[in-house]
């Protein structure tokens, strides 16, 4: 059976509008980074299903990459989220409200 | 079959100098005391900048060339972005000497100010997207951290979780538009892409969807609304020289990598991007200005104001041409100068005061520091276009450009921007030399002359770039030359 390189793109379509959508509905600075992560990951596999599609591989080294920059993305972004939560013992952007016009 | 990659060290001499000045600054430092760490670590620093700068100047009129396979494009254009990158960033060591709270983390300070200035610095002559990425990503992970250096004060702290992860989508945004490019062209080299896109239909819906997507991951990073709702966060969160690094430098990579990835991957669909920038334009120039208004804080008003300066900038690019291309130059050169001189300016009255300034707290402050309160006019007038500073002379070459290339209605965008911003900008000026106050209590403080003459020298340098713009624009002309 072949599977088109269009099914491919469109699921990591949507994961990318679901991450997106967690972005812009979730709280919980946790969950905010796992949706940047759903965001990124739905990049690599449009880089990666391209790549069989054009036949030529540097999409593939690509993702690669993005998966490296991503992982470290994350540390700072558990980082950040540490420190706060021992300041703070709070872990919720909607009352990280210091910050307002 | 193996292919040799063509390797260059000099075509990357400056990221090598400063990426080894940090790496070395980490290993060893920390081993010294606290006083003499932060010494040392300063000094290391304004000479590694100092020699990439110098380095990237004995480049400027070489040739350009396209090292490691296309991946990088050493031009006049990108070493001209990466100057003003290394001077924003020796401004800021000298706005953060001193900085008390700084000093326990002077060593990881410096070091990471060298990582950001590197990832800008490739940024600057990237010329394929997994180049850009990485060099954007380099430099926005360090930029993170350094907004929530302060690690006891949580608004710093904040504001670096909600730049992170706004940051992130706005990444996000733009590695998915190169995927799609990627899957249209088959190519990841910009100027390879652009080939690559030459035959069949160069509307097809995967290359508009791309190209968007692209423009949208540019907005987040240049700050342009709407994607700008991280900038007065992490603005006011960050400790003011970290501010005025990222005003000054994070601007400037953003607007020269924006050119350059629109010019080279997409001219042939230069009547969609220009469109989508006017609207982003538009956006930026409303919403920037309207907020600015309402803010008592003076970094949250400098930090509005840095967004409606993105359409200013954003106008400059989307002229798409070699008089664009100089506007955008010179006028990066004298936003810099000026931002970098304003946020020096309110370090100097954070540290006297011990707490975040607002307008109300210049108050008759012009008569106490007769020459900080004049560069801080003359900041301000230069932010709000008056002649004859370095921003009057920037506006009226960007709205030319913009003219020329038939886009008058951003021009008369422009204009009534101008006179919106007129309103918030002056009221600084009023507050400093305001007569009806009794005049504020000023104190010394280590670190006071070294930023208070830095700050000065910016301010100075915005004035001046209005007087004598001449030799600026030659230089501009040598690097657009390279674009066009």
């Amino acid at each position: 059976m072949h599977v088109g390189v269009e099914w491919f793109v469109s699921v990591s379509a949507i994961l990318f509008g679901i991450g997106l959508y967690g972005v812009f509905t979730r709280r919980s600075p946790l969950i905010l980074l796992l949706s940047v992560e759903i965001m990124l990951n739905a990049c690599n596999l449009a880089l990666i299903s391209f790549s069989r599609y054009v036949g030529e591989q540097s999409g593939q080294v690509f993702a690669l990459v993005v998966m490296a920059v991503a992982a470290s993305e994350v540390v700072v972004g558990l980082g950040l989220v540490v420190a706060i939560a021992r300041r703070k013992g709070d872990l919720d952007v909607d009352r990280l409200t210091g910050l307002r016009n | 079959m193996i292919q040799t990659i063509p390797v260059s060290f000099s075509a990357i001499a400056p990221e090598i100098i400063l990426l080894g000045t940090a790496a070395a600054l980490l290993l060893f430092a920390i081993f010294l005391p606290d006083e003499l760490a932060r010494r040392l670590s300063a000094g290391a620093t304004v000479i590694a900048l100092a020699a990439a700068t110098a380095y990237a100047a004995t480049q400027f009129h070489d040739g350009a060339r396209a090292p490691f396979d296309h991946t990088l494009r050493i031009d006049a254009f990108g070493q001209g972005g990466r100057m003003l990158v290394f001077v924003a960033a020796i401004a800021a060591v000298a706005f953060s000497w001193g900085m008390g709270n700084l000093r326990e983390r002077s060593v990881e300070y410096h070091a990471l100010l060298l990582t950001a200035a590197a990832g800008m610095s490739l940024l600057c002559v990237s010329n394929s997207f997994v180049t850009a990425f990485v060099a954007l990503e380099l430099f926005s992970l360090a930029l993170y951290i350094l907004v929530a250096i302060e690690t006891d004060d949580l608004l710093s702290l904040e504001g670096g979780l909600k730049y992170l992860i706004i940051g992130s989508v706005g990444a996000a945004f733009l590695l998915y538009g190169a995927a799609l490019t990627y899957g249209a062209s088959g190519q990841l080299e910009f100027d390879r892409i652009r080939a690559g896109l030459a035959t069949g239909d160069h509307h097809n819906v995967l290359v508009l969807m791309g190209l968007t997507l692209v423009i949208v991951g540019l907005g987040f990073k240049a700050n342009a609304a709407p994607f700008h709702m991280w900038t007065p966060d992490a603005y006011e969160g960050a400790p003011t020289a970290v501010t005025a690094f990222m005003s000054a430098a994070t601007k400037v990579v953003a607007l020269v990598f924006a050119l350059r990835v629109l010019v080279t991957a997409y001219p042939r669909q230069s009547d969609v991007w220009q469109i989508g920038l006017a609207g982003i334009i538009i956006v930026s120039f409303a919403v920037g200005n309207l907020a600015a208004l309402r803010q008592a804080n003076v970094k949250r008003m400098l930090a509005y104001s840095t967004v409606g300066h993105s359409g200013f900038l954003l106008t400059a690019v989307a002229a798409h041409s070699a008089l664009g291309t100089r506007a955008l130059l010179y006028y990066l050169t004298v936003y810099g100068a000026m931002n970098l001189g304003a946020f020096g300016i309110v370090a100097v009255r954070e540290r006297e005061l011990g707490r975040p300034v607002l307008i109300a707290d210049f108050a008759g402050w012009g008569y106490r520091r007769p020459a900080l309160g004049i560069g801080m006019l003359i900041c301000m007038l230069s932010l709000a276009g008056f002649p004859p500073t370095g921003g009057f002379l920037g506006k009226l070459y960007i709205f030319s450009a913009a003219v020329d290339n038939d886009q008058t209605y951003l021009a008369i965008a422009g204009v009534i921007a101008t006179m919106v911003g007129l309103v918030y900008y002056l009221r600084i000026p009023f507050a400093l030399y305001d007569r009806d106050v009794e005049a504020p209590a000023i104190s010394s403080h280590p670190g006071f002359g070294l930023t208070a003459s830095v700050a000065g020298l910016a301010a100075l340098a915005a004035l001046v770039l209005g007087f004598i713009p001449t030799p600026l624009i030659d230089l501009a002309r040598t690097a657009s030359g390279s674009l066009f």
